[in-house]
This record gives structure tokens, sequence and C-alpha cells, in this order.
């Protein structure tokens, strides 16, 4: 016990209401199956395999795995990535044109957890995330941008 | 439309500020001191200063009857009473916080004030009469986090409160003894001291800046960090809303709103520029906005070579012309902090008055 | 300049705008304090998400806001040992002097070569689009700055190495 050094302890944190947690912050959120997000991931690509980018690219963004674990989310992460890789750069107005407002909250924030993230800072990446950032924002202003930084619920 | 009229009061961001009901007066909530302003129907003069206050003072009201009250960062709240001399005498307020007073305002009949605190507290205060003090009793069940803003009910029992956890809680602020007993609302019926009559959150959770009774005092608005405002239409005590409607827009988030009627909203914040929205019981959308810098094509002051600005837009992401000198084309140069009916009639707002971080106020008509 | 310098700026440029949406906000766990949220980290609820912007993955920028402050690192291209050599010299020369640049701080957080904090006291006393304009200018300014530096470097180096070189007559 002596290890302990009492006068280093937070005490404030041993108070049942004194702070609030960021899980007590988070709004309810349902419960995240992660076999249903294998099924969409291969529900995606058979989209994508097709050749039907703005539907693949709405299945994505429908259902973000607000409650699920970080192991769902990003393998959520990298079926949206899969998508807006596979996009042409001209088709990119037109696809976000085509979102709800809050499939284009969700859109900029995978862009910035992709940006985040090794799969999409490597291998050219970056640049084509980039360039959906720009486009999405010049369409939708900063409207999401506000959404993404003060959303409890994170991608 | 005549044009705004607009007062420079400094470089000093201004918190808060408020008219006194006739106009001859203008409170302003600058840094750690509260400047008085004089209007004489042509210009504002500088009147007294009023610095008992030893840290930034956050929040400021006028009451009908010229007290003014004034809260602050210190933890204190002062209720200055007027005196024949045209003095201000500040009466002790005993708020029993001990973290920073965050926002204040008075209730409608005068006899109460609500004051906001980082002490996860709203403390209402009245004045008790033997000690020549004013008190305070804590509304301290459920919140768990600094309220960023109070309002009372045209009932002057009712309190709502936005804070930082996203949640717009509508409260009893029911004293024995000081008030009467209220009549019957859609928020509830029996209202003892502290009853929660609603609870709202937005689905992103985010920190609720604003809140504000309807004029007829049957449904709240409140404006959220998420670039939304939101309304709300109770169904009765005990029951869930009637309605919710959240506006979401592409704006930056607003810090504060005003009901123009029943039927319309006006919003400010970190856009610089005023907004409207307008709706009813089956949906609110935004309509207008005042002061758009889309609209003002006033000349910048400097010519822009067709080089300079291909390397701007190039170099930079910006197609703003020239960086080094160039000002907003709103009539405020940075954040409105606080939005105020400032005219009336009958019950529509005619004018309304904004404070801003670039220490301007600003009377906007409609 | 090279292509993807515009979206990568511009991506800064509007996830900055939204960060700097500050207010005066004190301390909510110690008295009478009024001290950055972003960096003391004790009210959860004062904390947004953070926001990170990526070139490539050598270069990049994070925004963390806050309440009442947002903190802004930059990653600067280190391609080679010379300019990791020139990045750190240059980082270390400029929080050297951060009295004179209020919203330089004085360490960059880890992983980064140099870190920002502003605070609502800066964007209340300087106008927002201008702060925003200097870090923009900044990091376009730090490339260039780098690369020169190295040119100037070669350049003396090649110098030197000619003169040393060169036989007695």
């Amino acid at each position: 016990m002596s290890e302990i050094n009492w006068r280093r302890i937070n005490i404030d944190q041993y108070d049942p209401d004194s702070f609030m947690s960021a899980e007590e912050l988070l709004p309810p959120v349902p419960p995240v199956v992660a076999a249903d997000y294998a099924n969409l991931a291969q529900l995606v690509r058979g989209l994508l395999s097709k050749g039907d980018i703005s539907q693949a690219l709405i299945t994505a963004l429908e259902n973000p795995p607000y409650g699920g674990d970080e192991i769902v989310k990003a393998s959520h992460l990298k079926t949206v990535l899969e998508v807006l890789t596979a996009t042409k750069s001209s088709d990119i107005t037109s696809l976000v044109e085509s979102l709800s407002q809050e499939q284009q909250t969700t859109l900029i924030k995978y862009l910035y957890k992709g940006m985040s993230s090794i799969l999409g800072q490597s291998n050219g990446n970056a640049g084509i995330l980039l360039t959906w950032f720009q486009k999405t924002i010049d369409t939708t202003g900063s409207g999401p941008i506000v959404r993404h930084i003060s959303d409890r619920r994170t991608v | 439309m005549s044009q705004p009229t607009v007062l420079n009061l400094g470089h000093q961001p201004i918190a808060d500020h408020s008219f006194s009901a006739d106009h001859s007066l203008l409170a302003v909530a600058c840094e750690d001191n509260v400047q008085l302003y004089n209007n004489d129907g042509k210009s504002f003069t500088p009147g007294i200063v009023l610095g008992d206050h030893d840290k930034s003072v956050t929040s400021i009201d006028i009451s009908p009857s010229g007290r003014i009250v004034t809260c602050s960062q210190d933890r204190n709240a002062l209720v200055w009473e007027p005196q024949a001399d045209s003095s201000y005498k500040p009466t002790l307020v005993l708020l029993r916080i001990n973290r920073a007073a965050t926002f204040v305002r008075w209730s409608p009949d005068e006899t109460k004030f609500a004051v906001g605190s980082g002490a996860r507290a709203i403390a209402v205060c009245y004045f008790e009469e033997e000690n020549d003090w004013w008190v305070s009793k804590h509304i301290k069940k459920p919140i768990r986090s600094t309220i960023l803003s109070v309002t009372w009910h045209p009932n002057s029992v009712l309190i709502a409160a936005g804070s930082t956890d996203g949640h717009a809680r509508v409260f009893s602020g029911y004293i024995k003894g000081v008030d009467q007993k209220p009549q019957p609302t859609i928020w509830g019926e029996r209202l003892p001291f502290q009853t929660l009559c609603g609870d709202f959150v937005n689905h992103t959770g985010a920190w609720i800046h604003d809140v504000a009774f309807s004029p007829s005092g049957d449904s709240i608005a409140y404006c959220a960090h998420d670039s939304s405002i939101t309304v709300v239409y109770p169904g009765g005590a005990d029951r869930p809303p009637q309605a919710i409607y959240s506006v979401n827009t592409s704006f930056l988030p607003f810090k504060s709103l005003v009901w123009l009627s029943n039927n319309e909203i006006i919003t400010a914040g970190h856009d610089c520029h005023p907004y409207i929205f307008s709706g009813n019981e089956n949906g609110w959308e935004y309509t207008a906005s005042i002061d758009d810098p889309a609209d003002n094509t006033k000349e910048q002051s400097h010519e822009n070579s067709a080089l300079a600005l291909f390397k701007q837009m190039d170099l930079k992401g910006s197609d703003q012309g020239l960086s080094t000198d160039y000002i907003l084309k709103t009539i405020h140069q940075n954040t409105i902090n606080t939005i105020r009916a400032f005219t009336h009639s009958g019950d529509k707002v005619t004018s309304v008055s904004t404070s801003g971080v670039d220490g301007k106020v600003v009377i906007f008509p409609l | 300049m090279s292509q993807s310098l515009r979206p990568y700026l511009s991506a800064v440029r509007a996830s900055l705008a939204v960060a700097l949406t500050l207010e005066d906000f004190a301390s909510q766990t110690v008295e009478r304090h009024n001290t950055p949220e972003v960096e003391v980290r004790t009210s959860a609820e004062a904390l947004l998400n953070s926001m990170m912007i990526s070139r490539n993955e050598h270069e990049r920028v994070l925004i963390e806001p806050s309440i009442n402050s947002v903190r802004v690192s930059i990653s600067i291209k280190q391609a080679d040992e010379i300019e990791r050599i020139l990045v750190h010299q240059f980082s270390r020369f400029l929080t050297g002097r951060a009295e004179a640049f209020y919203i330089l701080r004085r360490k960059p957080i880890p992983g980064y070569d140099i870190s920002f904090l502003i605070t609502n006291s800066h964007t209340s006393t300087m106008l927002k689009h201008k702060l925003v304009d200097f870090i923009i200018e900044f990091m376009e300014e730090v490339d260039k700055e780098i690369s020169e530096m190295k040119l100037f470097l070669n350049a003396r180096a090649r110098f030197v190495a000619e003169a040393y070189l060169t036989p007695f007559d």
C-alpha cells in the first residue's frame, strides 16, 4: 500500500455526482450486432461489384455503428473507405447531392476518421479523401463539420 | 426597412447587454466591469461604471423598474438599486455557489431572479426584507454540468435552463411565501419547487447555448452547438411532448435566440449576423437572414489582380480575395453573444438588439 | 506547389473556422479558475470530437476543439535525415520564442512538430478569420522554408567540398 502516493489521487473522481463521463453524455443509441455489419459489408461489396456506387454509398452511410465497439467501427470504416476509393472524382458532387442531410454528416465523420487511420493515409488514399471532403463541404456548407465535432455519437 | 443602429463601444468583448424598459439606459458587461450608457434619444454617452466584481462579468439584466442584476465568474451576483442621485447601491446576494455564475435573468414579475452556474445548480433568488439581502434556493437535481442559460416562463414560476451536457430542462421555481399559487399550465398542475417539468436532449447531445419560452409560454425553443434550433411543444404533464422540431442548418452554431412572436424565432451566433426561423405546431424552417454578407455588395477597398486572386485560391484554399486586409461584410466582426428583443408592437417584436465579442451593440429593425 | 496542397489547406481552413467557435467558460472543477479545457481535460462535456486532416502519412494536422480553446498540431513533411534536423531546429527556434507568438504552444504534443493553442481570449482580441489565415499561411510557409533551407544547405555543402578538394597551386 505504501506504493500509492495519496497526495496525487484525484479524489473528485470518487464523488458520484461530480463528473459526467463520456459514456453518460452519449445519448441513447441502438446496440450493434457485429454480424449485421458483416452482412452489410457483403451487401455493399456486392453493390460495388455491380457498379452501383450511389446505392453502395447510401447503404454504407445509412446506419453507422454508433453503439458498436472499436472492432465493429474499424471494419465498417474499411467498408466505407472501399466505396469512397472506388468512386470517380467527377461523380462525387452529384453523389453528395443525392444524400440526405444526416448521411452527409455521417460522410464527413467517416472522412475525418478515414484521414486519421493508417488505411486512409497511405497508398494515396489521403488525396482521394481530401477531394471528397472538399466537394462535400462545397455542397453542404460547414453544417456537417459542426455536427461532427459536437456529436457525442462517434463512428 | 430602416438601417440598423450601430454602437461602437470599444474593442473589449461584450459578454451581455441589457436596455432598460424605456431605453434610456444601456448596461454592458465588459470584462470585470459593467459600463452604463445614458441615452438622450440621439446618442449614447458613457455613464458610471459598476465595478464591484473581480472576475469577468458573465451576464446582466435590467428589470422593468430599473434594478440591475449582474453575475460574474467570481461566484457572486449583485443587485444594483438606483438611488435618487442617479448612482447605484449594490445589495448582497447570498448565492451559495462555489463555481462561476454564468447567466442571470429577472423573472417577469421582478420578485425573483435565477442564476445559472458552473456549480451544477440554478440559484433562484428572492428578497428577504428583515435582513435586506437576497437569499437563494438551489435547483440541483438532476443537473450535472454547467448551466449555460436560464429563462423565465411568462408566469414567473417556471424556469428553463440549457446546459453543457446537452439537456434543455424545464423546472419549477415556485417559492412559498413569495409567489402566488400558479395557474395550471401545459407544463404541469402542481408545481412544488424543483419539479422537473420537461427534459429534452438533441440526438447529438451537443451543448445547449440558449433556451427561450414562446410568448404564450406553451412551447420552448433552444439552440445547440450542432448548429440547430429545436422547438418543443409539450403534451401536458407527465406525457411525452406533442411535437419536437429540430432544424439543422449549414451555418456555424447559434449562441442566443429570441421569439419574435409565437411563430417566429430570431437567432444569432458565430456567423456574426442574425437568422430568422418560422413555423408552428406542424413544423419549423429557416426563412431569412438579416445583414447577410451575400447581400452586401459594398466594394472591397483593395484591388485584386487576377494573378494574386489565383494565387490566393491555389495556395490558401480561400476565395476571399487578398487575405492581408479584409473585413467581414457583416456589421458584427466577431461572434454575437446575446440577442434581445428591443421594441414591441402588440405581442410582436419589431426590433432586436445584439451584442458581440467585437465590442459592438447593434439594433436591427425587422 | 504540388497538386494536393489546395484541397489540404482548404480542408484545414474549413475545419478551423468551425473549431474556432469558442466562448468564455470558467472551470467547473476548480473554483475561480478559467483554464483551457482542451489542456486540462477534466470535464468530458466541455470537449469536442477531434478532427484530423492528412495529406499523406507524414503531413497531417490534428485539431482538438473544446468549449474555450482549440489545439492545432501540425506534422511537417520530413523525407530524409536533413529535413528531420531542419524541422527540429526550426520548431525549436519558434517554440523558444513562444511569448512573441501568443498562440504558439511551448511544447508540441507527442507525434507532431509544432502545436498552437488558441483560447477564447485570443479569438476575442484577434479577428477569427485572420487567425485562420495566419495558421494557413504558416503551414504553406513552413514547407517552403524547409525546402529552401535544404537547397541552401546542399549548395553550401557543395561549395565547401569544392573548396577543400581544389588542388593547391
